[in-house]
């Protein structure tokens, strides 16, 4: 237990820069913008496109509005005397969305990295030399890799948009008027967001896998440029796919992998964010795609921990 | 007891046959010396010893460990260094000790910290910022603290200094040998390391050339400088003009009829090492 714990802390070590800093940048110019914000008050001119429900579910209509001045632009964007407590709690969400995806882009950007040159770079540097010459086996180092970057690293940007939101609420509540702060707080889901960030990442870690899987075999066998593989390998299936049977299918796996399926706020799945803005991040488990992910990441996995026994420095 | 039991070992890299029947034996207590020119199947055969290279044929068995098969288990009694700086470079030299302590059951923390402590090298630092001398020192103290049964050294000390590769030698001699362990060692600087070893493998082609102690070496072979072309009481091994006369080396000749001819004394690895490879006559395991 205590020797994996030290692949996960050598893991965090090497790649902390980047798991670290990209979430810590984006808290940073989110703090400036919001302050920026705050401080032209009055001065501020807001172009809002509003989309504005009709009678019936998915009936909507975009209406374009300009306002001076953040208390109006901030009762436009959230309505917040008039709407409902369900509307209220929706916009939150939807602006929420906004605020976590790039968090969620950047993570997803810097673990792909991260992972193809994973097991490359040490073959490159020749330390696998004395990564070997430990009594380590190839399986505990994979499974290590695995669950550093599946796992462990997200944390971070999971806290850095738990932050993210504590921040935009505050200076939510700074400009709102007082009696409209304890509705903000109550319908924002701050006390329900770390559990559900928790549990949607966990739930992520499992959805993505087969694309870490991937880039993880590659790292573990590629004499060079694991990178250009990774994504070129997939893209030359894709298009064999289309020229000869007319179809999407990989394309769409891949994608619908990709994609943030069981986070809060980010996701875009009816199954898992319904209408009312009920997070269900469990519904992925309903989904074969889940599954046949699941399995394609096992293939990919045992290939990746028979392929590190094989190969050697380069 | 034999630590290291190799037999029939046969690799091959493409059209290029690294090894082609190598064979070794290293008993408990001995520091053997793979000996061989560039190419001829020392890496590759060190490799699989430690499991890190599969081989096509061959029996294996290291501290009866199959290297291959069972490489994490075998690693438990095994440390190694190689010829190029192998540590992560990126990681400081504390963060490596705090590592091989928590993965390795053998590894002493505290006895590597105190022999960093005699070194110029800080904990903080970073392996990149190493010189070459230094990443050698960080590594020995990382080997010399694990309480492994052999040590594998596959050209340690290349690129060092002089005094660098004395005293990595002297450590290993002192430090790390004892009458239950063995090391096996690969290097070009032959000169240095022959006072140290027991035994001697040398390599050629992939195949084992001669396997011996260095006490029967002593008695096997001769070396004769004469000062003009003399008649030989025998066929020698291999014969040099040298700017000191005539040098012949013998192989199981009289001493008595060898110092006939001048002043014999016994050739040394290299020597040893070059007649033989050039001598046709010489083949297989003896």
């Amino acid at each position: 237990m205590m020797a994996f714990a030290s692949l996960l802390k050598r893991e965090w070590l090497e790649h902390k820069a980047g798991f670290l800093w990209g979430p810590l940048i984006l808290l940073i110019l989110l703090l400036l913008f919001g302050l920026t914000v705050v401080a032209a008050g009055d001065n501020l001119q807001v172009n809002v496109n509003q989309v504005e429900s009709g009678a019936n579910p998915g009936d909507t209509h975009t209406s374009r509005a300009e306002v001076s001045g953040l208390q109006a632009a901030a009762a436009l964007l959230f309505n917040i005397s008039d709407a409902s407590d369900t509307e209220l709690a929706y916009k939150l969400n939807q602006f929420m969305g906004t605020l976590a995806l790039p968090f969620y882009w950047v993570l997803l950007a810097v673990t792909l990295f991260a992972l193809v040159a994973s097991l490359y770079d040490e073959r490159k540097d020749h330390s696998v030399l004395f990564w070997k010459s430990m009594p380590v086996s190839d399986l505990t180092t994979v499974l290590g890799k695995l669950v550093f970057f599946t796992w462990l690293a997200p944390l971070l940007t999971l806290v850095a948009i738990l932050a993210a939101e504590l921040l935009v609420l505050t200076l939510g509540l700074w400009i709102v008027p007082d009696a409209s702060g304890a509705r903000l707080w109550a319908q924002s889901g701050v006390w329900q967001a770390p559990w559900q960030l928790l549990l949607g990442f966990v739930l992520h870690g499992f959805w993505i896998l087969p694309i870490y899987a991937w880039l993880l075999m590659l790292s573990a066998v590629l004499p060079r440029a694991p990178l250009l593989w990774g994504i070129g390998g997939p893209w030359i299936v894709i298009v064999l796919e289309r020229i000869f049977m007319n179809s999407d299918h990989v394309y769409s796996w891949i994608a619908l992998h990709m994609s943030p399926l069981s986070l809060p706020y980010v996701s875009s799945n009816p199954l898992v964010y319904d209408l009312v803005g009920q997070f269900k991040p469990l519904a992925v488990l309903s989904l074969p795609t889940f599954w046949s992910g699941l399995i394609v990441a096992g293939v990919l996995l045992a290939a990746a921990v028979y392929l590190r026994g094989r190969t050697s420095e380069i | 007891m034999t630590v290291i039991q190799a037999r029939g070992l046969t690799k091959q890299f493409g059209d290029v046959r690294a090894l082609d029947g190598f064979e070794l034996q290293v008993p408990r207590g001995r520091i053997v010396g793979l000996i061989g020119p560039n190419g001829s199947g020392k890496t590759t055969a060190l490799k699989s010893i430690l499991g890190l290279a599969q081989l096509d044929q061959g029996e294996i068995q290291v501290l009866d460990h199959h290297p291959w098969r069972q490489r994490a288990q075998l690693m438990q009694h095994v440390a190694y260094i190689a010829d190029t700086g192998i540590l992560p470079k990126w990681m400081r030299v504390c963060d490596l000790l705090d590592y091989v302590a928590a993965v390795h059951p053998r590894f002493d923390h505290a006895l590597a910290l105190d022999r960093l402590s005699r070194t110029d090298i800080s904990l903080r630092k970073k392996v990149r910022v190493l010189s070459k001398g230094m990443h050698v020192q960080l590594h020995l103290a990382i080997v010399l603290a694990i309480d492994a049964e052999l040590l594998v050294l596959d050209e340690p000390t290349l690129g060092l200094d002089v005094i660098h590769r004395q005293q990595f030698y002297d450590a290993v001699q002192n430090e790390f040998f004892s009458p239950q362990r063995s090391v096996l060692v690969t290097t070009h600087e032959v000169r240095e390391i022959e006072h140290i070893l027991t035994d001697v493998v040398f390599i050629h082609r992939g195949r084992t050339r001669l396997a011996s102690s260095m006490s029967e070496l002593a008695q096997q072979f001769q070396k004769v400088v004469c000062a003009t072309e003399a008649a030989l009481p025998q066929e020698p091994l291999s014969r040099r003009k040298t700017p000191s006369g005539h040098e012949y080396i013998f192989r199981g000749a009289s001493s008595q009829q060898l110092e006939a001819l001048g002043p014999v004394t016994v050739p040394n690895l290299a020597e040893l090492f070059v007649a033989l490879v050039e001598n046709d006559a010489v083949g297989g395991t003896q």
